[in-house]
């Protein structure tokens, strides 16, 4: 199995490249207000109106997602220490400056939380996304079922996950074991299209949400997912010798963001 | 770009047998998926037993470099998948790396010095970020980025008549960079999973999806 350069853009590459750049003084609350599927269609920042800014955001990630460098370049411009240093130098030639009282705070454009906030959950969201989509093959779906949610990153403070899939569950009807579990072993694992997706993912049941149904599913999270193949997903009670399940659309498994969104909004 | 091919008897039988079914790409996908499976895996329990050497904020390289294990793709009469992470192969490999090849950061020139961080607030991060670096040339070639003596103010509280107390204390002189011309960086063969293992993922999957499509015919 050769592996050669002939390889394109990634499933994430393309999503980041195709995503609007849009400006605004919309806060991450009120951002929540737009529909889950025209965000995930924007490249945007809270209270970010900017848009030379957010298009540097978008390339630089887009460099990240793909680190292709030009002949006699170096692939050192595609790291993220490089590329927050580009964001703030963008910054500051173009006059900004923080507020003393606000320098170094998730509200200072230029501070390395802002930009390793913005960098991080834009990369996550586009891998997140294309890793969603290029999962929607019934072959794929035939061998590898469901997915586990599992740390992938570990944080000082840790959300209660737990807490939060038997929540998530709760709210898709379906009593744990058909379609999503607990293992014995604390192993949080669901179908691939089950709609518990979309409920961990949803801001109507956790604030800090990205109301996405793909990893990292909230802000600064450290939560990823990973496959779990036709064996073991039938020991564990999710899914039917022979039985199958049918890929999805974007648009079905925004449907059901928004249902819970309007839903709590009523 | 790192090309890694695995062939084994074990998988050529597997692809012998998918060809007579006439599923030789989906054999190879699934031998490739289960592979990238691997590796994520392998990745991801990296960056929970290494965290940097300096204990700076972590930026968690590992983890960063499984999410970007990509989908694999067919290729030919096989699959194939990348992984984007830069300095991953760096790590794997090993090699030597020389200053002049990128832009610095801080002059936007092609780099004189390679920047190693000496402290763990250095870590993850240009020494542009830092606005109070002095350069302090070493002999060999070498150098060092000194955090300037300066006098830190910190404020007190106003008192009843509106004063406020200033205290001062003299901080600096840590050095935050080592500068080099070049690093021969060991290669860590253990940064990915060994080709047997991959291997094996691979075969097992494709031997498991054989047997899984003959069942089903």
């Amino acid at each position: 199995m050769p592996i050669e350069p002939t390889i394109g853009l990634s499933d994430a590459a393309l999503i980041n490249a195709a995503k609007n750049v849009f400006g605004t003084e919309l806060t991450t609350e009120e951002l929540r207000e737009l529909s889950a599927a025209i965000r995930a269609q924007s490249f945007f920042s809270a209270q970010t109106t900017d848009e030379h800014l957010l298009d540097l955001y978008q390339g630089k990630i887009g460099g990240i997602l793909n680190p292709v460098a030009g002949e006699g370049e170096a692939t050192t411009q595609f790291s993220p220490a490089y590329v927050r240093q580009a964001i703030k130098d963008f910054l500051f030639e173009a006059g900004y400056r923080p507020d003393e009282e606000q320098r170094g705070t998730l509200t200072d454009l230029s501070s390395n939380a802002r930009i390793n906030l913005v960098v991080k959950t834009n990369v996550e969201m586009a891998q997140g996304q294309g890793l969603w989509i290029s999962n929607q093959r019934q072959a794929l779906l035939d061998q590898f079922p469901a997915w586990e949610l599992f740390r992938a990153e570990t944080r000082v403070n840790v959300r209660d996950w737990l807490n939060r899939w038997r929540l998530a569950g709760g709210q898709t009807g379906d009593p744990m074991g058909t379609g999503w579990t607990i293992t014995a072993d604390s192993r949080m694992m669901a179908l691939k299209n089950h709609p518990i997706w979309s409920f961990i993912g949803s801001s109507a049941l956790f604030k800090d949400a990205l109301d996405t149904p793909w990893p990292p599913f909230a802000f600064n999270s450290g939560m990823w997912v990973r496959d779990v193949s036709r064996k073991p997903a039938e020991a564990a009670g999710l899914i039917k010798p022979g039985q199958q399940i049918k890929p999805m659309t974007l648009a079905q498994a925004f449907k059901t963001i928004q249902a819970k969104a309007q839903e709590v909004a009523a | 770009m790192i090309s890694l091919r695995i062939k084994t008897d074990a998988l050529d039988e597997l692809a012998a047998k998918a060809q007579q079914l006439g599923r030789e790409t989906d054999v190879a996908m699934f031998g490739a998926r289960a592979a990238g499976n691997l590796v994520r895996n392998h990745l991801i329990s990296l960056d929970a037993e290494r965290p940097n050497a300096l204990g700076g904020t972590r930026t968690h390289f590992y983890a960063a470099a499984a999410k970007s294990v990509h989908e694999p793709v067919p290729v030919g009469k096989g699959a194939a998948f990348i992984i984007t992470q830069i300095g991953l192969a760096q790590r794997w490999l090993g090699g030597v790396i020389r200053a002049g090849q990128g832009e610095s950061s801080y002059s936007g020139k092609a780099t004189q010095y390679l920047a190693i961080p000496a402290r763990a607030e250095a870590y993850g991060l240009p020494p542009k970020n830092f606005d109070d670096l002095q350069f302090v040339p070493l002999k060999g070639g070498r150098a060092m980025l000194v955090q300037a003596l300066q006098t830190k103010l910190k404020f007190g509280r106003k008192n009843k008549a509106g004063v406020r107390k200033v205290s001062g204390t003299t901080v600096g002189g840590l050095v935050m960079f080592w500068l080099v011309k070049e690093v021969d960086q060991k290669p860590d063969p253990t940064v990915m999973p060994e080709q047997e293992q991959i291997a094996e993922a691979a075969r097992a999957e494709m031997d498991d999806y054989l047997s899984h499509t003959l069942m089903s015919n």
